[in-house]
């Protein structure tokens, strides 16, 4: 330990801040920050959207474009100062002692060079190694990031390998000169859970191996707790709180973190039981910071100080630090949730009452041509990709249904052919009693008005031309639910209801943030009074504290309307939250259905366990079963015959002949109850013997 | 305190400011004013041309092919008409009105290469629209016709159209619209295959809105922007026509004088009098130079991350 403490910590930044500069002036985005990171060291940077975490990474290696720059403090790599670097020795620190890892794999590789070449590039470059040398050590490299088949890889194309692979590829570069300093810009936010865990064990074990620092940055509290040794909270630019990684989770002092905490559902939690508690307010933007405690406006324990001095970083007696006037008065089991929050009563559902979607055999096949003289001309033979295989499922009037599954799994899909986007291949579906198999062309008007969909992207779910009110209310002209005369008064309610206000409706969708815009869109949905609201991952492109409180709104809608909803999502956590009934998809068949509370716990599909087996859970105490699936997604052009699980199954070599049975047949529903079935060769009994995947260690989930 | 502004009503600004906020972009940018600053020189004198020339642009009141002088500030031509009268009538034709056929002299307003334009934006949206919405093929035979509409060289669809129809201003504005209406349906369907796959399009389509609806009131404000520039650029294209037209002869009919007309009746008396050329010439490419830095200024700060 004393020789640790003699050399330099890998990083320290002291007191910086970065400014941009813009038309009619300049904006800090980061303020005050200080941190140092050793060697062997991960420190965790944890914020909500646009509080400054990128524009560090990027001060660090100077790369904030040419209106960005360092404007005061200091960053020292190794003792050196990095601030004023530039040219040749810029060039030379960034590729071989400090190494970035970005959010989108697919835009860190050069898509029209081999990997290998390009692998082999930041050798032959930095260290003026040998090609054949510099490809064996690539060849090394990879199998050292649990790359399987190395040697094949080298020879690929970027496209030719899953997302997975292609950050392990990244990931591999950035190792390959040996850096000091690793910094990871959400590496594993575009991958699938069941990926994203197969990453973060890479990353622990890098770490350990190789002895780097790396500076993580993520949104997600999970991942943070999964690989963190030391955790930073920033919060509008400035850093508010830095503790390990334990205390940060059992004992969090800044108000901010103890918000963003309580803003996330635990995995088990459900809706009946816990309330989730959004941050009121949102972000200030860089350029209107209050002048006292940034956090100040937000913070429900603010005080006439907090209001006139902006607090400094200071350091706790238990060792932590954080950026609040009162951070040992304040005592989180004291908080009262604002007055705003209803908490949501008698929201457990009944299963067993009126259906009013049901779901048979489902299928939806899409044409692939393909590309020999024989398919141009359709002589070829016809391959289908099988998006949605035998789905059959029931919904409660005013129930909701979680569909889970990593991406690719036909969950869309399915939805998309639900409400006629689509048209169905074979099976039936009735909705209300009437046929749905049709394509929404075909439909009557009354009956496209009870299906309404929410949508994604917030970016993109309202037309930018056009304002709010103009666009809640063309649902109500073209069902012509509402007279005409009415409309204003209709939509104004809707959007009260939606916590936006009148003063809304003359927006345009450029004024709004991310989580308005998302409601507009709830709004726009509901404005048909549909009976049945289909959701595409409504949350998953919001902060978490939007998410929460996104999420609490749809569930008061359900209570006030009695809508049914269908609810897509990848994280787990949330569905679990959100749902009554959830359906695990893996490559577009139904693996495990059944009440939210049953999916969760033994006896569970492989699947299902592997999945929850990897979900980054925000708490370091909880114990996880180690489960990681090996491989990818196969393809579902050609789905596996069997089960479609059995190539990447952990556990059907419980069955004998080491699972023989997947490969050629079908597996039958086990039925565990008269709404859980699970769809899997291994008899109920060895299902139900499986342990929970999750335990707390006081308490069992 | 800044939760308290976000909470107050933001008050709607008014139409004077909003205008404002929609022109100021222009001066954003230096070649944009640059641009619009000759632009507009041309409009003034158009305008002003409408009550008032220095002498009747189609009098011989003056000696032939006379350089510039006090009395006639740019010279006169080979019938000696005073070349500024001309020049400033020109500009009515192509900017301000149309002459309708018939003996009655009836014009309508917006000139020639206005309309033109008009009329090949709205014929190449409604055709990429449909290409790029609709897909399938709609895409392949409107996009294939439109491509054998390219492949002919400009001059000769519009020798074909005059020859077809005959001279007229209307027959310049429908040659001027099918030669430029391919480029608009190309950017158009690109702008519309984009588009198409935001979700507020999905939105539509699961309310069942019809195909129309989606595509003149979802998906054409969205691509207005782009659009708008390139018509822009394309009235300095269709100006250019014009020109080219005149020159050969088979432009804008008289009795109102034309730019590329009075290039081509020039000419002839090059030797003598080069400045009668030089004059109308000057006119055509500064406006047209005009539109372009306009155009060109306005779609650089348009597309700009950075507002």
């Amino acid at each position: 330990m004393t020789e640790l403490k003699k050399t330099p910590p890998v990083l320290k930044l002291e007191d910086v801040a970065v400014a941009y500069k813009v038309r009619g002036g300049e904006i800090e985005a980061v303020q005050h920050v200080s941190f140092e990171i050793n060697r062997g060291e991960t420190l965790g940077i944890v914020g909500e959207s646009g509080c400054g975490k990128s524009t560090l990474a990027w001060a660090v290696l100077n790369f904030l474009g040419n209106n960005g720059y360092v404007k005061r403090g200091s960053i020292k790599f190794q003792g050196q100062e990095l601030v004023g670097v530039t040219g040749e020795n810029l060039r030379r620190l960034r590729g071989d002692q400090i190494a970035m890892v970005y959010q989108d794999p697919m835009q860190a590789l050069n898509p029209s060079m081999r990997l290998g070449d390009q692998m082999s590039e930041v050798l032959t470059v930095h260290r003026g190694m040998k090609k054949t040398e510099a490809e064996q050590r690539c060849m090394e490299m990879l199998d050292r990031v649990y790359m399987p088949d190395a040697a094949n890889v080298m020879k690929r194309y970027p496209h030719q390998i899953s997302g997975g692979q292609q950050q392990r590829v990244v990931i591999a570069m950035a190792l390959l000169n040996d850096p000091a300093l690793l910094i990871m810009d959400e590496p594993t936010t575009a991958l699938d859970v069941t990926v994203e865990a197969a990453v973060l064990d890479l990353i622990a074990d890098l770490r350990r191996e190789f002895d780097t620092a790396i500076m993580y940055i993520t949104h997600n509290l999970g991942v943070v707790a999964r690989v963190s040794t030391r955790v930073a909270v920033m919060y509008a630019g400035e850093l508010v709180e830095r503790a390990t990684v334990e205390e940060i989770y059992k004992n969090p002092r800044h108000p901010y973190t103890q918000g963003l905490i309580r803003c996330v559902p635990k995995l088990g939690a459900d809706k009946a039981r816990s309330v989730l508690y959004p941050i009121r307010g949102r972000v200030p933007p860089p350029n209107n910071r209050p002048v006292g405690c940034v956090f100040g406006p937000r913070c429900a324990f603010i005080q006439e100080r907090c209001r006139d001095q902006r607090p400094q970083l200071r350091q706790l007696p238990d060792g932590s630090w954080v950026r609040c006037h009162f951070a040992e008065k304040i005592d989180p089991s004291s908080w009262t949730p604002y007055d705003e929050i209803k908490t949501p009563e008698n929201l457990q559902r009944d299963l067993a009452g009126e259906p009013i979607l049901e779901v048979k055999d489902l299928k939806k096949y899409y044409e692939v041509r393909g590309s020999s003289l024989k398919d141009v001309i359709g002589l070829g033979e016809k391959r289908y990709v099988k998006a949605v295989e035998n789905a059959s499922f029931q919904l409660t009037r005013g129930t909701t249904l979680g569909v889970v599954g990593e991406s690719g799994c036909g969950k869309s899909t399915l939805i998309k052919t639900i409400i006629g986007l689509e048209d169905t291949t074979s099976g039936e579906a009735h909705f209300l009693g009437f046929d749905i198999t049709n394509s929404i062309k075909d439909r009557d008007r009354s009956l496209i008005q009870e299906l309404q969909m929410v949508f994604q992207n917030p970016d993109s779910t309202m037309n930018p031309s056009y304002t709010v009110g103009q666009q809640i209310s063309r649902p109500m002209q073209h069902f012509k639910t509402v007279p005409k005369d009415q409309i204003r008064a209709e939509v104004i309610k809707l959007l009260d209801a939606m916590r936006l206000g009148a003063n809304y409706y003359n927006r345009l969708p450029r004024q709004l943030s991310g989580g308005e815009k998302q409601r507009v869109g709830i709004a726009r949905a509901l404005a048909s009074h549909p009976d049945l609201v289909l959701c595409d991952e409504p949350v998953s492109a919001l902060d978490v504290s939007v998410q929460a409180a996104i999420l609490n709104l749809l569930l008061e809608i359900q209570q006030e309307y009695n809508t049914t909803l269908v609810f897509i999502a990848h994280d787990l956590s949330v569905v679990r939250f959100f749902s009554d009934q959830v359906a695990v998809m893996y490559l577009g068949q139904v693996m495990e259905i059944g009440p939210a509370e049953d999916i969760y716990a033994p006896p569970y599909h492989p699947y299902s366990e592997a999945l929850l087996s990897a979900v980054p859970i925000p708490d370091p105490t909880v114990k996880q079963k180690y489960i990681r699936l090996e491989g990818s997604v196969p393809s579902a052009i050609n789905p596996p015959d069997g089960c479609r699980f059995h190539t990447r199954c952990p556990r059907r070599n419980l069955l004998p002949d080491g699972g023989k049975i997947c490969e050629t047949e079908i597996p039958p529903w086990r039925e565990i109850s008269a709404e859980h079935r699970i769809f899997c060769h291994l008899p109920i009994e060895i299902l139900r013997d499986f342990a929970p995947v999750v335990t707390q260690s006081t308490e069992e989930i | 305190m800044a939760v308290k502004t976000i909470l107050q009503p933001i008050s709607q600004p008014s139409r004077l400011q909003k205008m404002w906020q929609s022109t100021s972009i222009i001066f954003e940018s230096r070649v944009a004013t640059v641009g619009m600053a000759m632009v507009l020189f041309w409009v003034i004198l158009a305008f002003l041309s409408l009550f008032w020339t220095p002498y009747d642009p189609n009098a011989s009141d003056f000696l032939q092919n006379q350089g510039p002088s006090v009395q006639n500030w740019l010279g006169t031509d080979h019938l000696g008409r005073d070349i500024l009268s001309r020049l400033m009538q020109g500009t009515q034709v192509i900017l301000l009105k149309t002459r309708l056929p018939g003996d009655g002299g009836i014009s309508i307003p917006g000139g020639v290469a206005i309309w033109g334009v008009i009329g090949s934006l709205s014929l190449g949206a409604i055709l990429g629209l449909n290409a790029g919405y609709r897909g399938g093929w709609w895409d392949q035979v409107i996009m294939q016709v439109l491509d054998a509409l390219i492949a002919f060289p400009q001059i000769v669809l519009y020798l074909v159209v005059i020859a077809a129809l005959g001279q007229g201003d209307l027959v310049v504005i429908l040659a001027i619209t099918i030669t430029g209406a391919p480029g608009v349906a190309r950017l158009a369907r690109s702008l519309a295959m984009d588009i198409k796959t935001r979700d507020y399009i999905r939105a539509a389509e699961t309310r069942g809105e019809s195909v129309w609806y989606i595509m003149f009131w979802e998906i054409l404000p969205n691509a207005r922007g782009p659009l708008l520039v390139d018509g822009m650029l394309r009235v300095g294209y269709a100006i250019f026509a014009i020109g080219t037209l005149g020159f050969l002869g088979i432009g804008l009919p008289p009795p109102d004088p034309d730019w590329g007309n009075m290039v081509n009746e020039a000419r002839r008396n090059i030797f003598s009098n080069q400045l009668a050329v030089i004059w109308p010439a000057l006119a055509i490419s500064t406006l047209v130079i005009g539109l372009n830095l306009f155009a060109d200024g306005l779609r650089e700060e348009m597309t700009r991350y950075q507002k």
